[in-house]
């Protein structure tokens, strides 16, 4: 009667143990996971202020004219309402890109700016 | 003693003959100097101009009195500088075929090209030269930078004294014109032609090679009833490659015609063209086919005479709304016009719609009033204007050359001829003219600036003091010290142009794009 009521109370520790930590694991995964996920937006959003930033700070080098951009041609010129006689007012397509990347994760802003310049002198005009 | 006075007398007589050059193309011999003609090429000219030898020797001895009395000083205001690279000092005009390349330095002889076919009919083109229905068409220059060959110059212009020409020259120097090609009726493919010579339109491809693009000219055919509108021809050989003909009613077209880019890629693959009474049409091109030939605008109830000229421009439209904000613009392609009523013009605006039929009707007449003070733009005015399809002006005598649009201003360059002195440029007025792009207000206090003496072509040049003024580009003139711009911020808000606020910066877009996850 002993032996089986002593056998008895070992089973029912046991099988508390196993439901404890069946209960316990799944939580701390869970916690675990969630940390991560909160990491990650915050990862997620720090990078994209730093490309935003960045960007920003190319943007503005470009117009002060210290740096380039990647790609240029010449087009015409998009609608003004003050607008200028087509040989007049030369228009240049700029393309500006940044890229910033973390461990498997990268994230690109580009922008596309017109850049109006008067050259002097006017259209020779004949009629 | 007899010999010296037949001595001073040859001096004399051929003093006039050595201060200028006459070039012609003997058909089949070649450019030849009309003052130093051998005998062959002098009883060819005889044959020509159906005079015997003594007759054709007189003739020649008359001919600088007959060119003076063609020179018409009110065309030359329309006169073109040549390139810098054959001689910058020396202007171009074209007086109905006849080309005149002078300097303002005495010292530098004039040189006149006479096409061979009009020798005998000079004394005729006076008529046309003072024609004030008509339209004089200007030569078209093409210089090395718009041809790729270095130090090259084609002059390509036209006669119209009954049976109408078109010719190309070649003008590497002044000493030797040499004549590319000439067609008139009696040419194959061109049988016809008739009609005034019209301004040539330049026309360049892209090609697989780059640095040397393919020119082609485009010539309109201003017959009364004619077959053929426009020929598109080679600019070296003057070969057709394709002709623009419709079995549409299109009768009496204008010299004028332009080309236009619709879809905004840097290549014009429409042409817009008019008849005489204003009906604007317009056809496209691909590679050598004219196809959908259509009317874009009937201004026929405006009674012009003849079409000065059409050109596009691309504008930010208002179209109702509180003035700065950006939607209250549309972005659309404008056509302006400048036609001939008579001893008078008229300039148009136009907003160039797809698939619909402007009439005179649907412009707003913004004449200015003989009383500048007057002319006031109430709201009503103003939204009227944006719901219709443009507006024209009435101006007070002609337009001497393209007008220049800057900064949302049209300046215009007029010249009022004395009704009896049609030639003299004493006797006639001009002024500068100075309009609103979208409502043709007065931009400056004054809209109109009287001039003392006629100008040439306009030009936008930096001022000292930090902004832009407006010269007159032969004399370096400046007509106006600061020029000012236009503002979307209320009806009549203008600023000074800063030479600061350039270059300008337009952003036309952002996007983002991100790839991959965290662990």
């Amino acid at each position: 009667m002993m032996l089986s009521s002593k056998g008895f109370i070992l089973v029912t520790t046991l099988i508390l143990m196993l439901i404890l930590s069946c209960m316990t694991l799944p939580m701390l995964v869970q916690t675990q996971l969630s940390q991560k996920l909160a990491g990650s937006a915050t990862l997620a959003s720090q990078l994209k202020q730093q490309t935003h930033s960045k960007h920003v700070q190319q943007i503005r080098q470009l117009k002060q004219g210290s740096a380039e951009a990647g790609i240029f041609v010449l087009i015409p010129c998009p609608a003004v309402y003050a607008a200028w006689s087509d040989i007049s007012l030369k228009c240049e397509w700029h393309q500006v890109q940044t890229t910033e990347r973390s461990v498997h994760h990268q994230h690109s802003v580009t922008s596309f700016l017109v850049r109006q310049s008067l050259p002097e002198g006017g259209r020779d005009g004949i009629l | 003693m007899e010999f010296y006075r037949f001595g001073l007398c040859l001096l004399l007589c051929s003093h006039p003959l050595l201060a200028e050059l006459y070039w012609s193309h003997i058909p089949e011999v070649g450019s030849v100097q009309l003052n130093e003609l051998s005998s062959e090429q002098h009883d060819l000219l005889a044959e020509h101009l159906k005079l015997s030898a003594e007759e054709t020797t007189e003739w020649l001895t008359e001919l600088p009195e007959l060119l003076d009395a063609l020179s018409c000083s009110t065309l030359d205001v329309q006169a073109q500088a040549l390139p810098a690279s054959v001689d910058a000092s020396y202007k171009l005009v074209g007086y109905a075929g006849v080309l005149k390349l002078y300097a303002d330095d005495k010292s530098k002889k004039t040189i006149w090209w006479l096409p061979w076919d009009l020798l005998a009919v000079l004394a005729q083109l006076k008529d046309q030269l003072t024609d004030l229905d008509q339209q004089i068409h200007q030569p078209l220059l093409l210089t090395e930078q718009q041809l790729g060959i270095k130090g090259q110059l084609i002059i390509v212009s036209g006669s119209s004294n009954k049976s109408p020409l078109y010719f190309a020259l070649e003008l590497s120097s002044l000493e030797q014109p040499e004549l590319l090609w000439s067609a008139s009726s009696a040419t194959t493919g061109f049988d016809d032609l008739a009609g005034a010579m019209a301004q040539p339109l330049m026309l360049l491809h892209a090609t697989n090679k780059p640095a040397l693009p393919a020119v082609s000219l485009l010539l309109p055919n201003t017959a009364a009833t004619e077959k053929t509108l426009v020929y598109k021809v080679d600019l070296n050989t003057g070969a057709i490659q394709a002709r623009l003909s419709t079995d549409q009613n299109i009768s009496e077209l204008s010299g004028a015609m332009t080309l236009y880019d619709h879809n905004r890629d840097s290549n014009a693959e429409s042409l817009i063209f008019s008849t005489k009474a204003g009906q604007i049409w317009l056809a496209h091109m691909e590679n050598n086919q004219f196809y959908d030939v259509k009317a874009i605008a009937d201004l026929s109830g405006l009674k012009f005479s003849d079409i000065q000229f059409i050109r596009t421009l691309y504008a930010a439209v208002p179209v109702g709304g509180s003035g700065s904000d950006f939607h209250s613009r549309r972005s659309q392609w404008l056509v302006l016009l400048g036609a001939l009523q008579q001893q008078n013009s008229v300039f148009v605006v136009l907003k160039q719609q797809d698939g619909q039929l402007s009439g005179s009707t649907d412009l707003v007449d913004r004449t200015l009033p003989k009383a500048p003070e007057l002319a006031v733009l109430t709201p009503q005015h103003w939204q009227h204007i944006q719901q219709k399809n443009g507006w024209y002006s009435q101006l007070a005598g002609r337009l001497t050359h393209m007008p220049v649009v800057a900064a949302g201003v049209v300046y215009l360059t007029l010249l009022k001829q004395s009704a009896d002195h049609l030639c003299s440029l004493e006797q006639s007025s001009s002024a500068l003219m100075a309009l609103h792009l979208h409502h043709a207000s007065a931009v400056y206090r004054d809209p109109i600036l009287p001039l003392d003496q006629a100008v040439g072509a306009l030009k936008v040049k930096a001022n000292t003091q930090g902004g832009f003024a407006l010269i007159e580009q032969n004399r370096q003139q400046v007509l106006i010290e600061n020029m000012l711009e236009i503002s979307p911020d209320c009806t009549h808000c203008s600023k000074t142009i800063q030479q600061g606020s350039f270059p300008r910066w337009q952003l036309m877009g952002t996007y983002q794009n991100e790839e991959g996850a965290y662990e």
